[in-house]
């Protein structure tokens, strides 16, 4: 879907057209940011509840929203980004695991959420993504599916691009290995 | 060996998701976000109500102003005022000027 953050933002920008703006920045990131979420997090029920929340957030904020067009995207993922690993971190507090390990964990749950699918080369290929660092996982997410630019991540992430596309690097190569295994 | 092509995989994902959960979704999504927008008919009713709330609180105030003892005061310097000659009007005038909110009754 092509996607006009700047007609989205002049909408918003105004109280008038406000109702409108959020019917069209609803209608063109719902889907985007669930699977964003849902590569996270994995589990369809907890990438919904984050949804949600992520919406409800926006909202709150949008209309003192004052980034231009190419920042609202970076603004959105951000938020859901955010989001995800607050859920992350809550759910395995008490397995003392840290970030990296809980990849590990979610690429475990991979069989019960994708039921015939669990053979398939997409679920091996997902275990690969999610036995990556945190940070690779992420970057390697926000680039490789959700196709946003180097300086996008570096807003969600606080990460130099040149330590973004290292990153990127790195998780392609580690990908490749695990899926030649 | 083999290199891993992208491509074989592309963006393709094991997961599904519920039929028609995304259409519910974004219906979820707007009735969060999006608020209600009064119609012009409804901004005038509202408007002319609160106008008329605002009147009807101002002429209780003024009417309701005097209390009944300034309303008997008012009287009793009425009907006193009536029965007295220029310079005893001079008289009551000064005394209340004085202070002596109360009109002499044995006058």
């Amino acid at each position: 879907m092509n996607i006009d953050n700047a007609e989205i933002v002049r909408l918003i920008a105004d109280e008038a057209t406000r109702n409108d703006g959020i019917a069209r920045i609803v209608d063109a990131y719902t889907e985007p940011l669930y699977w964003h979420i849902r590569r996270m997090v994995v589990v369809h029920e907890d990438s919904e509840d984050i949804l949600q929340e992520m919406w409800i957030r926006v909202f709150k904020h949008i209309a003192t929203f004052r980034g231009g067009a190419s920042e609202l995207r970076a603004w959105i993922y951000s938020i859901a980004t955010n989001l995800c690993m607050t859920h992350l971190k809550r759910r395995w507090r008490w397995s003392f695991i840290g970030m990296d390990g809980i990849g590990a964990k979610l690429a475990e749950q991979i069989p019960q959420t994708t039921g015939d699918s669990a053979d398939s080369i997409e679920a091996k290929f997902q275990k690969a993504v999610l036995s990556l660092p945190a940070k690779q996982r992420l970057v390697f997410n926000l680039r490789y599916y959700d196709e946003l630019s180097y300086k996008e991540i570096s807003r969600i992430t606080e990460m130099s691009e040149a330590t973004l596309k290292t990153n990127y690097h790195y998780a392609q190569q580690r990908i490749k290995e695990l899926m030649t295994q | 060996m083999k290199s891993f092509d992208f491509n074989e995989v592309g963006k393709r994902l094991p997961y599904s998701v519920p039929e028609g959960f995304f259409d519910e979704a974004r219906r979820n999504a707007k009735a969060v976000g999006m608020k209600p927008q009064a119609s012009r008919t409804k901004a005038v009713l509202y408007w002319s109500f609160a106008a008329a709330t605002v009147a009807v609180l101002l002429v209780s105030s003024i009417v309701g102003m005097f209390s009944d003892k300034d309303k008997v005061l008012m009287y009793r310097y009425e009907t006193l005022l009536a029965k007295a000659s220029t310079e005893e009007v001079v008289d009551i005038a000064a005394g209340y000027a004085a202070g002596f909110n109360e009109p002499f009754t044995d006058f």
